[in-house]
């Protein structure tokens, strides 16, 4: 049982996108850097940041950075603790999203999910590799997780 | 025939060969090195194969960038197109590559068998809507292949990648078409206005201009509409498609974002014709957003049936905010200072610096 969010738990995540390259191969590849931020939802939670690197098929890097630095992204998904384990736990009991419970819906309107970047050139590599994204999220069903209080 | 064919064909009849074509005058000895992912358009730009000259107006044939040939003797097939600023900007190979390596097939690749019918009004407003979307499929399609054959084949990145969006926008009017004639309903209107409104498009002289009016208005207004159609799909085949669309779409925003931004930072005065193109999309966006054809499908879809319009017209007003709000980021992204000059009512709420 690995606890979301942790570095543990993206590292799961990370290695089933590596073993379903396949899956990807289909989806095209998707070059991109990116950044995923936990704010708090209560005064007791502490913000997390975590820096993801996508090449390819595959994602060749996942790190835990300290909140507040500069990840040197293409961009960064900001949302609360309460919204990521949210969408993961709809994932799960729902062998996917459902309709509201999408990467792309959450951000749609920059609530609750916002994508922040320098550039919009940048910022639209979210929809560019949207499929992609999500399909990496989806891998969520396959991780027995405890969530984070 | 010409003297030289004359003279080869009397050769080959006493068995001789010519092989001066093997005295060539381009670079020779090139091994471009495979990367990552293969032999890229990007990995072949070596040596004096990848100097992408400033203009290319003595090369106005077919030959291709870096052949040995002598543009007196060829054909001028009469390219308009012809600098680098109008026609080329970075990493537009980069973004071929993947325009290849993500296309899809609306045949495969959407889950046909998850269409069920539905509520009379919510089938006509898709398939309204399924209708506008092959309208203006048709057109992304048909501008860019018609300003192929005026791009200089020096900057052939352009033109593959512009051949790549020609591709896409076909998947798109055949994915749009099939959904209308797939679930009980059939094709809609096509209103004057709507028509109009594209052929005006079609009707750009400047190619800086379609690039504004197109890529940047047209494909980023889209691009949010097919993102949208999460909040509208009524099944798992309308998710699809509007997710698939969304990607394809996005590739098409940033490469009119490439282009103009290289013509603005190389050639800075071309800033006024780009605003002119822009003035005329929001004029005639304007009048598109009072089209009953237009604007009540969404509303229906949005608001979950005829009798919760009101609902689906609060719903749209926000969507309608955030399109602006995103192309005046985009526009700002550019050095294009478009929010003091913007006709959209929209604008008046929005802050981007």
């Amino acid at each position: 049982m690995l606890t979301f969010p942790s570095l543990g738990w993206f590292q799961q995540l990370v290695q089933l996108m590596n073993e379903n390259e396949a899956t990807y191969r289909r989806l095209g590849y998707a070059d991109v850097t990116w950044a995923l931020e936990v704010q708090p939802s209560s005064p007791t939670h502490v913000p997390q940041l975590y820096r993801f690197v996508f090449e390819e098929y595959t994602c060749s890097e996942v790190t835990e950075m300290e909140p507040g630095t500069d990840p040197d992204v293409d961009f960064t998904l900001q949302a609360t603790l309460d919204t990521w384990c949210e969408m993961v736990r709809n994932i799960q009991e729902n062998h996917g999203p459902d309709l509201d419970h999408s990467l792309n819906k959450l951000a749609l309107m920059d609530d609750p999910i916002y994508v922040a970047a320098n550039d919009f050139l940048s910022r639209d590599l979210f929809a560019r590799y949207g499929q992609t994204f999500q399909q990496f999220f989806n891998g969520a069903m396959q991780i027995p997780t405890e969530f984070a209080a | 025939m010409s003297a030289r064919t004359e003279a080869y064909r009397e050769m080959l009849r006493h068995g001789e060969y010519d092989l001066r074509w093997m005295e060539v005058d381009s670079e020779w000895g090139v091994r471009a090195q495979p990367s990552k992912r293969g032999l890229t358009l990007n990995d072949i730009n070596v040596g004096s194969y990848g100097v992408i000259p400033e203009n290319a107006r003595g090369s106005l044939s077919y030959a291709p960038r870096g052949a040995d040939f002598d543009p007196s003797e060829l054909p001028n097939i009469g390219y308009t197109l012809n600098t680098r600023a109008e026609v080329w900007a970075e990493n537009l190979g980069k973004l071929y590559e993947e325009a290849v390596a993500r296309q899809w097939s609306s045949t495969r690749d959407i889950p046909w068998n998850t269409l069920a019918p539905l509520p009379n009004d919510i089938e006509h407003a898709m398939c309204q809507l399924a209708t506008f979307f092959t309208e203006v499929e048709f057109i992304a399609g048909d501008v860019p292949g018609g300003w192929l054959g005026q791009i200089n084949n020096t900057y052939h990145e352009t033109k593959l990648f512009m051949a790549t969006q020609v591709m896409d926008e076909a998947r798109h009017l055949e994915v749009f078409r099939k959904r209308a004639l797939a679930n009980g309903g059939g094709l809609g209107k096509c209103p004057r206005e709507v028509e109009e409104g594209l052929k005006y498009i079609f009707d750009i002289g400047s190619f800086p201009q379609m690039l504004a009016r197109l890529h940047l208005f047209g494909e980023g207004r889209v691009l949010t509409l097919f993102r949208m159609g999460e909040m509208i799909a009524q099944n798992e085949a309308e998710k699809t498609i509007f997710r698939l669309c969304a990607q394809d779409e996005s590739r098409h925003v940033a490469f009119g974002y490439l282009q103009l931004r290289h013509l603005i930072a190389e050639d800075p005065d071309r800033v006024e014709e780009i605003h002119e193109a822009l003035d005329a999309a929001e004029e005639r966006t304007i009048e598109l957003g009072a089209t009953p054809e237009q604007l009540e499908p969404f509303l229906i879809l949005l608001g979950g049936g005829e009798k919760h319009m009101d609902v689906g017209m609060q719903k749209f007003g926000v969507l309608r905010h955030k399109i602006v709000q995103e192309y005046l980021q985009r526009c700002h992204s550019i050095d294009l200072d478009r929010q003091e000059r913007c006709k959209l009512r929209e604008v008046q709420d929005i802050n981007i610096i």
